[in-house]
């Protein structure tokens, strides 16, 4: 019998993000690569311990292999330990049934058993696609004192965009009365986060209701939350003040990498000794810079080779930069290599590609607004090639 | 090699690296960026399928045991073997203090070598830089039926490392027929790197036999006093290696570093192995400039580095200069700073708009924490 544990974490790492593109073509969401050294996941998982939460459960499905290797005992977040720590929870095989998993309600229902082994008063369910760093203990704190039913930690947004996210209607003591997914005509700021504590009695009463509903879309924010509102439970919205970004698009991963640039604007702070973000290490010499290279305004991680002109941009560890290369505005992951007098500009280039000389990928964009090109991990730029801006390569050119 | 045991004598003082072994033992010398001197040997080891070692310590031994841990960086967090620091146990009988410590430092550890269930013991000092497959080590001492056998440069003729070093004469069947320790004028120019191969129970036996009559000198009283009578053999180190022995040559390495050819053959694929910082990876700002430098993780650059090595979590301020020096983890540059041919320890402060400016020949080192 495991110790009791009053809090413990689901954490949902199964989506595709199908609008990550290439970048996802291999890799699930969470482990997309992220600020020089990190991969998403790190930012929910060293919350979570940095918030004093030391047993997650991590529920995948869509291409996991990458993810569970990365992940392992949990070591890098100080999760490998003997009661708790880190599992990872794939769908799987019973007696009677089996099924993947068809929703985030769905996945978090399938392991109620894993739940049950620790005995817990809460559950905080995350989702492990968003980059931000907040104290879960402050938000259990508030839960309690409030004695909710469920707690959803919200995030004010411009009211230009709150149609764009699941809505939070909220009386004056911050109890949500009324939840609305994507509305036309938003009456309030407060958009949900994904983040979510629940008593779990409460909860688990209510996933083996929608479980045995054949109708359910088995989601959290569809289901669970709008049928919880109904049947009068109490739920509470937490304000979170801080850094919260959804890396689900191109778009908005590229913003996210640009913000770690400058913390200052941003408030994406990484070198906070208080709250590391925690990632696996690789085992990499220091960087190289030699006589020929510039460096501008950019980070750069462990066992890169710096030759040629860098600015703006953020490099991963292990990449190649020869002479009279130019990287500007752009994101390049482990492992790439950038030929001599090759050009890439407002790029994402995944892990492993290399562009050969004098290749030039991508444009600063123009009047018409962002156009970021990606290169698909693995991809090689023959020589001399010209990857148009806002391309998203895939195969060999 | 999992029948060997590695044992790494992380205590050999070493008085030439001045203010650097002061507050730890010479293999925990912060060393390259983000390693210690004894992580080379380590990860030899562990790359050439050792998976049983133990690090002998004398004093000042707290930043090596922090450092190493329980061996996870090195992945000798084994049930079976796995890595052990030994510190130093106080044995009434011998409390002399003489020779070279190396055979009062094995005595303390008999315990461990009899019981580590191995048949070879491989010995080696924590001050050696150098990338060595010591399988090919162990092939030659088999191959050869010798007593031990014990690893050395060619062909060393630096004047200043005479006195601080054993020279051997090699024959050509790879005898070692005679031994200089620290030699005035240069005798012999086949430098020793404080590696050795022995089986266990051999060694034990020497160990003790040596104790028994007193003879408490590695160097002098087991390989120049029995050369004549065993076998012992050399075996050459091939490709690039320093024995880190003064602060001219912990200098010239980082120097040497800075040369893509020798770092790939110090580093290549990422063979060595160290404890990790969970730290962010460097900034750059608008104001850096940086020309022929290696720099860790951590760092923040805002001002001007040249030819240098700086190490994690450095931050060099707007206007400041630092060249041909080598910055150790956590120092401050302040801005408009000029720092040239210095070895500053960790935590060492520069503040704004000093000047700190050694020799090439005469490095200044700045002990740890002080601040200017």
């Amino acid at each position: 019998m495991l110790r009791k544990k009053e809090c413990i974490a689901m954490l949902l790492a199964g989506g595709q993000g199908s609008r990550l593109s290439v970048l996802t073509k291999y890799v699930a969401k969470p482990a997309v690569p992220f600020g020089g050294k990190y991969r998403i996941i790190d930012f929910p998982l060293s919350n979570c311990i940095n918030s004093g939460i030391d047993t997650v459960g991590v529920l995948t499905q869509y291409q996991p292999l990458e993810l569970n290797t990365y992940i392992g005992n949990g070591q890098p977040w100080d999760l490998d330990r003997n009661n708790g720590g880190v599992a990872i929870l794939p769908p799987y095989m019973t007696s009677t049934r089996g099924d993947w998993y068809k929703g985030t309600a769905n996945a978090v229902c399938q392991n109620i058993n894993f739940i049950e082994t620790y005995d817990p008063e809460y559950v905080l369910v995350l989702s492990g696609d968003h980059v931000y760093k907040m104290n879960y203990d402050w938000m259990l704190k508030e839960h309690k004192a409030a004695e909710a039913d469920c707690t959803i930690a919200v995030i004010n947004v411009p009211i230009e965009e709150a149609s764009r996210f699941g809505i939070m209607n909220t009386h004056e003591d911050g109890t949500i009365y009324e939840f609305e997914e994507k509305p036309k005509n938003p009456k309030s700021t407060k958009a949900s986060m994904g983040v979510y504590i629940f008593n779990w009695k409460v909860l688990k009463k209510y996933l083996i209701e929608d479980d045995a509903n054949p109708e359910s879309k088995n989601d959290f924010g569809h289901n669970i939350i709008p049928k919880m509102l109904a049947d009068g439970c109490k739920m509470l919205a937490y304000e979170y003040k801080g850094y919260w970004k959804d890396v689900g698009t191109i778009d908005s991963l590229w913003e996210s990498n640009m913000d770690v640039l400058n913390p200052a604007q941003s408030g994406l702070v990484l070198t906070d000794p208080n709250w590391r973000i925690y990632a696996k290490n690789p085992s990499q010499p220091p960087q190289y810079v030699a006589d020929t290279a510039v460096l501008n305004h950019s980070m750069v991680a462990e066992g890169c080779k710096v030759y040629g002109t860098v600015e703006n941009s953020i490099i991963f560890y292990d990449v190649e930069i020869k002479k009279d290369a130019v990287v500007r505005n752009s994101i390049i992951m482990p492992g790439a290599v950038i030929e001599s007098g090759a050009v890439i500009e407002h790029t994402i280039i995944a892990e492993g590609v290399h562009v050969k000389c004098g290749a030039h990928v991508g444009a600063e964009p123009g009047p018409d607004g962002r156009k970021i090109t990606v290169l698909g991990s693995g991809v090689t730029v023959s020589e001399g090639a010209t990857v148009e801006a806002g391309s998203i390569v895939d195969a060999e050119l | 090699m999992k029948e060997t045991t590695g044992i790494i004598l992380a205590q050999e003082k070493c008085d030439a690296l001045r203010e650097l072994t002061q507050p730890r033992t010479a293999g925990s010398v912060p060393f390259g960026g983000r390693y210690r001197l004894i992580d080379f040997t380590l990860s030899n080891m562990v790359n050439s399928g050792i998976r049983t070692v133990g690090v002998v310590t004398r004093n000042n031994y707290y930043s090596l045991m922090d450092h190493l841990g329980t061996g996870k960086e090195w992945d000798l967090n084994r049930k079976k073997g796995g890595l052990t620091i030994l510190p130093p146990s106080l044995d009434v009988n011998m409390k002399r203090n003489t020779g070279d410590g190396k055979i009062e430092a094995l005595y303390g550890v008999l315990d461990y070598i009899r019981h580590c269930g191995n048949k070879y013991i491989l010995l080696a000092d924590a001050n050696v830089i150098a990338q060595v497959n010591y399988q090919e080590l162990l092939e030659y001492h088999i191959e050869k039926n010798a007593y031990m056998t014990a690893v050395y440069q060619k062909d060393v003729f630096d004047s200043k490392r005479f006195a601080n070093n054993t020279f051997i004469q090699v024959a050509d069947d790879g005898r070692i027929i005679d031994v200089a320790v620290h030699q005035g004028i240069q005798l012999h120019s086949d430098m020793l790197l404080g590696v050795y191969i022995i089986e266990r129970e051999l060694l034990e036996f020497l160990i003790c036999q040596c104790v028994a009559h007193d003879k408490l000198d590695f160097e002098r009283d087991i390989l120049q006093g029995m050369a004549s009578d065993l076998d012992i053999y050399a075996y050459p180190i091939s490709g690039y290696a320093q024995k880190i022995d003064s602060v001219d040559t912990f200098y010239q390495v980082h120097r040497d570093m800075l040369n893509p050819d020798v770092q790939e053959a110090m580093f290549g694929q990422g063979k060595v192995l160290t404890k990790v910082r969970d730290e962010v990876p460097t900034y750059y700002s608008e104001s850096s400039c940086v020309k022929n430098s290696m720099i860790a993780d951590g760092c923040t650059i805002e001002g001007t580095v040249e030819n240098s090595v700086i190490f994690r979590s450095v931050h060099i301020g707007p206007g400041a200069v630092v060249r041909n020096s080598v910055i150790m983890q956590d120092c401050e540059i302040g801005a408009n700073s000029v720092v040239e041919y210095c070895i500053t320890d960790k935590l060492v402060t520069i503040s704004e708009g000093r000047h700190m400016i050694g020799a090439e020949t005469y490095p200044i080192v700045v002990a740890k924490g002080s601040k200017i």
